[in-house]
C-alpha cells in the first residue's frame, strides 16, 4: 500500500510538476539507463535496430592488459561498483558474500557487476588503443 | 517490488539524505503564497501580472539547454548550488523592489534558478539510485519520496508565510526566505554526487524537439496525448498563476493566502491518490469530470464570494491534476520508451510555449475588463482541454498500450522470453547473469543463439573475460586494489 502511494506521487511528481505553476520545470528527465552507452547501438530508423552501429573493435593480440591501466580503471569507478567489482572478480567472492556484504540483493549486484565490467572493459580498451598507436 | 525496496541498501538512503533535507528547505519559500498581494502593493496591475509571469516563462526555457550542460559536463551539486544562490538573489532583489520594473527583473533571476534547478534533482537521483544498485528499479520511489519531502515544504512554507506576512509584513516573507535557502546549500554541500554521468546521459534538447515533432504528425494518438498534457498543463499553470488575483480582486485577508495556497498545491497530491481509484476509460466519469471543471470555471465568471471563489478554483485545480496524470498516461503509454524522454520533454516545452501568450492575454483582458472576464479564457480553456480529453480517450482505446520495462534488462529478459531474437542491446545486459550461470535455460539459448552470428558481440564477450580474467590476476600480484569499506561513502 505505502509503496502504491509512493508510485503514485512519483508518477504525479513527474507530471504534476509541470502544472505546479512556477515550481515547474518544463523539461523532463526519463532517461533509460542501458549498460552499454544507447548510441553505441542502431537506431530504430537504422536498418537493423538495436544492434551495433559499429562492432566492439577487436583488442591487438598478444598485448597484455596493463595491471596498472586495469588498477587506475578500477580506482575510477564509482564506489559501490568498484566495491562489487573488487569484491567479485579480484577476490573471488561468490554472490552470496557480496549481498551480505552490501545489502544489495544478488539480482542488484550482477546488475552493478555488469555495468562495472563494462565500464572497465571501455576504459582498458580506450587505454590499449593508445597505447597500439604510439608503438 | 516490495522485495527489491525491503532490499534497498542502507547506503543509498543514507546517502540520499543530505539532498532530502536541501530539496525540503528549498522548498520553504514563504513569500510564494503572498506573492500576488505584495505585488498589487508595490503597483502590478492585472496586465502587468500578465507580463510578468511571460517574462519567466520566457527566461526558462533560454537558459534550460546551457544549464543541462553545465550540469552533464561539471557538477549538478554545483548547479543546484547556483540554482540556490539565484534564488536567494530573487528573493532579496524582490523585498527590496519598490517598481514594476524591480519586480520583473526578480522574476527573471527567478527564472534561472528554476532552469537550474529543475531536472537537475531528478538526474542527481537517477544516478545516485544506478550507482548504489546497479539498476533504475527503486528510481521511481526515491523520486517519489523526495518529491513527497517537497510537497510537503510546499505545504509548511504556504501556511508559514500567510501567517508570517498578517503579522508582519509581505515584504518581510521575502527577506526571510533568504536564510533558509542558505541552509538549503549547506545540505547540497553534504552531498556525495554521483560520479557516474556516462550511464545516464541528458537527451539533447533540440533532438527532443525535433524527435517530439516528427512522432507527433505520424501518430494521432500520441498527438492528442500531447495536446492534451500540454492544454491541461497550460490551464493548471494558469490557475496557480492568476488564482490569487481573485483573492486580491476580493480583498481577502492576508492570513487567508496561507491556506489558500496549502490547499491548492496540496490537490496535487491528493490527486495522485484518487487517480487510482478513477477509471478514466469510463464515458460517466469523464463527463463528470468535464462537466464539473466546465462549472467551476464558469462560476470564476461571476460569483463574488471569497469561500465560492476559492473552492471552486481548488476543485478545478483538482480537477486538472487528474485529468494531467491521465493525460501523461496515455502519452506515455503511447510511445515506446526509446523516445519517451523526447516526448515527454516536448509536452513541457509546448506547455510554456503555450503559457507565454495565453499569459500576456490573460493579463490584458483582467486589466481591461476585469478578472472575472479573464475567467471566460478558463471556461474557453476547459473546453479545449474537455474535447481533447474525450477524443485522446476514445482513440486511446483503439490502441493497445506499448508494454514498457521499467528496466533496460527487464527489456531484454522479457524479449527473450518472448522467443524474439535477442539483439546487441539486450544482450549486453545479460552478461553478468550469462557468466554467473543465472539465466533460464530458454534465455541462455537465445543469448548462445545470438553470439554464434554476432562477431560484435562475440568479441564484447572475450574482452569483458579477458577483463574479468585480468581483475582476478590483480589479487595474486598481493592486489593493491581493495573493496573502499562500507561506510565510507559520506564524508
Amino acid at each position: 500500500m505505502k509503496i502504491s502511494i509512493a508510485r503514485m506521487i512519483a508518477n504525479l511528481a513527474a507530471r504534476g510538476r509541470a502544472h505546479a505553476n512556477r515550481f515547474a520545470w518544463w523539461s523532463w528527465w526519463f532517461p533509460t539507463a542501458a549498460t552499454v552507452n544507447a548510441d553505441r547501438f542502431q537506431s530504430d530508423s537504422d536498418p537493423y535496430p538495436d544492434h551495433w552501429k559499429q562492432f566492439p573493435r577487436p583488442w591487438p593480440a598478444g598485448q597484455a592488459v596493463e595491471s596498472e591501466a586495469l588498477k587506475s580503471a578500477v580506482t575510477a569507478l564509482p564506489e559501490q561498483w568498484r566495491r562489487v567489482a573488487v569484491l567479485r572478480d579480484v577476490e573471488g567472492r561468490s554472490p552470496a558474500e557480496v549481498s551480505a556484504a552490501t545489502g544489495l540483493t544478488a539480482a542488484q549486484q550482477r546488475d552493478v557487476l555488469n555495468r562495472a565490467r563494462e565500464l572497465l572493459r571501455e576504459d582498458v580498451g580506450r587505454r590499449l588503443e593508445r597505447g597500439g598507436l604510439e608503438t | 517490488m516490495i522485495t527489491s525496496v525491503a532490499a534497498a541498501p542502507r547506503t543509498l538512503a543514507r546517502r540520499l539524505l543530505p539532498l532530502q533535507i536541501g530539496v525540503g528547505l528549498q522548498g520553504l519559500i514563504l513569500w510564494v503564497p503572498i506573492e500576488k498581494l505584495f505585488m498589487t502593493e508595490i503597483g502590478f496591475d492585472a496586465a502587468s501580472v500578465g507580463a510578468m509571469a511571460a517574462a519567466y516563462a520566457a527566461v526558462v526555457p533560454l537558459l534550460e539547454v546551457p544549464s543541462g550542460i553545465l550540469a552533464d559536463r561539471w557538477s549538478r551539486s554545483w548547479i543546484m548550488i547556483l540554482g540556490c544562490v539565484a534564488l536567494m538573489a530573487s528573493s532579496l532583489l524582490g523585498g527590496l523592489s519598490h517598481s514594476v520594473i524591480a519586480y520583473v527583473i526578480a522574476a527573471m533571476v527567478l527564472g534561472v534558478y528554476f532552469a537550474f534547478s529543475s531536472g537537475t534533482v531528478d538526474s542527481v537521483v537517477y544516478d545516485t539510485v544506478v550507482e548504489e544498485t546497479g539498476s533504475n528499479e527503486l528510481y521511481e520511489t526515491w523520486i517519489g519520496r523526495t518529491r513527497a519531502v517537497e510537497s510537503a515544504a510546499f505545504v509548511l512554507s504556504a501556511l508559514a508565510g500567510g501567517v508570517l506576512a498578517q503579522y508582519t509584513s509581505a515584504r518581510f516573507t521575502y527577506f526571510a526566505t533568504v536564510p533558509l535557502i542558505g541552509l538549503a546549500i549547506i545540505g547540497f554541500l553534504r552531498f556525495h554526487e554521483p560520479r557516474l554521468h556516462k550511464a545516464a546521459e541528458r537527451v539533447r534538447l533540440r533532438s527532443h524537439i525535433a524527435l517530439t515533432f516528427r512522432t507527433m504528425i505520424t501518430f494521432r494518438v500520441v498527438l492528442c496525448a500531447l495536446l492534451l498534457v500540454a492544454a491541461g498543463g497550460l490551464l493548471s499553470q494558469a490557475i496557480f498563476e492568476f488564482g490569487p488575483l481573485w483573492l486580491v480582486a476580493l480583498a481577502a485577508p492576508a492570513v487567508l493566502y496561507g491556506p489558500y495556497w496549502a490547499t491548492l498545491v496540496s490537490t496535487l497530491g491528493v490527486a495522485g491518490l484518487v487517480i487510482g481509484k478513477l477509471h478514466l476509460e469510463r464515458r460517466l466519469i469523464v463527463a463528470v469530470l468535464i462537466m464539473v471543471s466546465l462549472v467551476t470555471a464558469l462560476l470564476l465568471t461571476w460569483t463574488r464570494s471569497l469561500p465560492v471563489v476559492v473552492t471552486a478554483q481548488v476543485v478545478l485545480a483538482l480537477v486538472l491534476a487528474i485529468i494531467g496524470i491521465h493525460a501523461s498516461r496515455l502519452l506515455h503509454d503511447a510511445v515506446p520508451s526509446s523516445i519517451r524522454a523526447g516526448v515527454s520533454s516536448g509536452a513541457g516545452t509546448l506547455t510554456w510555449m503555450l503559457f507565454l501568450p495565453f499569459s500576456l492575454v490573460f493579463g490584458w483582458v483582467a486589466q481591461e475588463n476585469s478578472i472575472y472576464w479573464s475567467g471566460f479564457m478558463l471556461a474557453g480553456a476547459v473546453v479545449v482541454v474537455g474535447a481533447l480529453l474525450v477524443i485522446s480517450v476514445r482513440a486511446g482505446r483503439a490502441v493497445a498500450p506499448v508494454e514498457v520495462a521499467a528496466t533496460a534488462k527487464q527489456e531484454a529478459v522479457e524479449v527473450a522470453q518472448a522467443a524474439e531474437q535477442l539483439a546487441c542491446k539486450q544482450l549486453v545486459e545479460l552478461v553478468a547473469d550469462y557468466l554467473d550461470d543465472a539465466l533460464s535455460p530458454e534465455i541462455r539459448a537465445r543469448f548462445e543463439e545470438h553470439l554464434t552470428g554476432c562477431d560484435g558481440c562475440t568479441t564484447y564477450l572475450k574482452q569483458t573475460r579477458q577483463i574479468i580474467g585480468e581483475l582476478n590476476d590483480l589479487s595474486t600480484g598481493r592486489g593493491n586494489v581493495q573493496a573502499p569499506p562500507r561506510e565510507s561513502t559520506d564524508q
